[in-house]
């Protein structure tokens, strides 16, 4: 009987809550490609395992790979540092949902601060440098607020390079618009 | 708890301490900057001030890759049990459900009364895992709001654009849809132009005053408000007076530093003794 019930709790279906919340899909366009994708982060740590990508967002091959969503740009870097090109990386608790990709500006004046989702970065418009970063909740920010912040922005490393989490993502969305202003502003100062 | 950004910093438990603009734990010391470090040396700060014994820190190096949190969730779990825990204030860390969950069996397999409060990684992971209802306090600011408030993003960079674009003075409307979707704890701090203290999904209070705008852009200032809090409700303050109190004494402390957006949370943590004379919490 014993056995009976533990077999029936193995094959039941495993509650999607549990393996779902906060996972992404990586869709490759061949099945060689996943099992490059999934062998390669495996052996930098990540958490991630071949599966059946769903049939909605089926784009090229039958296997996919599974990661923690906030390991986002770590994996995502890793990818391209491999010569590993997704058509498409999904967050499966919503197959449409994609990082926000909208920003917010707010003027200080001499200072310009970005908003980008929970990150913000502000700048000294006269002299380009990054004065403060705010924000965010993994680790990866602090690290990268040590190396940005008293630089110029033009001239640091840009936050997708050195981050690995969700927060640098949007740090880096955050960077790349207030880095564009910066140099909009001073293209027109120059003029 | 949480984690400071240095690779090599393996864990580390023990009275925190803060002098000379340094934050001490066992054989470690760093200058605060944005993050945990400042959330403690803010209740290092307070708990002084107010002849209170010093926090208790357990923390890991970890720069994203997430390793370290890993750890320190691990040691936090199979530790709270020894630990004489009035307040667990939990900040940033990598979001892991299976780690916040095992922290909060932990808590109430050790029957502990301790308030617990979660900010930044912490936050993340508690709303991720469904899990916000078994914390006491959250202190989101707006952006986090909106996360809050959709009940299908693990993450505050997967929130609708929608709820993200709308305007600060509609925190309101996304503090009752976080409370409707059952993504809150009891209380709320929600940190930003004006501070909402909410109780049940009702806000019980809002502070305005002073107004520094400037504070916005500087990073740290909701982690000092997360430290001054956790003080505070250790030193026997009741959550919803201590809230209160936490926000006024972040704002008084901010205008004492005469910021701008460039000015370092340094200057800001610095006057949190006058703040807390200014409110009449010491003398």
């Amino acid at each position: 009987m014993k056995i009976l019930n533990r077999l029936k709790k193995r094959l039941a279906p495993r509650k999607k809550e549990a393996f779902e919340k906060g996972k992404g899909l990586i869709i490759l366009n061949e099945v060689s490609e996943a099992m490059q994708a999934e062998k390669m982060l495996k052996g930098f740590g990540y958490g991630v395992r071949g599966v059946a990508p769903p049939p909605e967002i089926r784009k090229g091959c039958d296997l996919a790979v599974e990661f923690n969503l906030i390991d986002q740009l770590g994996v995502e870097r890793l990818l391209k540092r491999s010569g590993l090109s997704p058509l498409d990386i999904v967050a499966l608790d919503s197959l449409s949902q994609k990082p926000l990709d909208i920003t917010k500006e707010k003027d200080f004046g001499r200072y310009l601060m970005v908003t980008a989702a929970n990150m913000k970065i502000t700048v000294d418009k006269e002299k380009g440098t990054i004065v403060n970063i705010s924000g965010g909740g993994c680790p990866d920010v602090p690290y990268l607020t040590v190396s940005l912040v008293g630089n110029k922005i033009a001239e640091v490393e840009n936050p997708g390079e050195n981050g690995y989490s969700l927060c640098a993502y949007m740090l880096e969305k955050a960077y790349q618009k207030a880095l564009s202003m910066v140099n909009s502003q001073q293209m027109r100062g120059s003029a | 708890m949480g984690t400071l950004p240095f690779n090599e910093m393996g864990l580390k438990a023990g009275k925190a301490t803060f002098e000379g603009g340094r934050l001490k734990v066992e054989d470690f010391e760093v200058t605060p900057s944005l993050g945990t470090s400042v959330m403690v040396a803010s209740a290092c700060i307070t708990c002084e001030a107010l002849n209170l014994k010093s926090p208790y820190f357990v923390t890991s190096g970890d720069i994203g890759d997430g390793k370290r949190s890993k750890e320190l969730y691990q040691y936090v779990a199979a530790n709270l049990g020894t630990l004489d825990v009035t307040v667990l204030a939990m900040h940033y860390i990598m979001p892991d459900i299976p780690g916040m969950r095992n922290i909060l069996n932990s808590l109430r397999e050790a029957r502990k009364e301790a308030t617990v409060i979660a900010d930044a990684g912490a936050m993340y992971a508690a709303k991720a895992a469904d899990l916000a209802q078994k914390i006491d306090i959250f202190t989101p600011d707006a952006g986090e709001m909106a996360y809050l408030a959709d009940p299908k993003a693990t993450h505050p960079a997967y929130v609708e654009h929608l709820l993200f674009e709308l305007d600060a003075t509609e925190v309101v409307t996304l503090i009752r849809k976080a409370y409707e979707t059952r993504n809150t704890p009891k209380i709320l701090l929600v940190k930003g132009p004006v501070d909402y203290i909410v109780e049940d999904g009702e806000v019980v209070e809002t502070i305005e005053e002073p107004s520094i705008s400037a504070m916005e852009a500087i990073g740290g200032t909701g982690d000092s408000l997360t430290g001054i809090l956790s003080a505070l409700i250790h030193g026997g303050y009741e959550k919803i007076d201590a809230c209160i109190k936490a926000a006024k004494i972040n704002r008084i402390a901010g205008k004492l530093a005469e910021p701008d957006p460039a000015t370092s949370i340094l200057n800001i943590i610095g006057k949190i003794p006058d703040a807390l004379k200014e409110v009449g919490l010491c003398a």
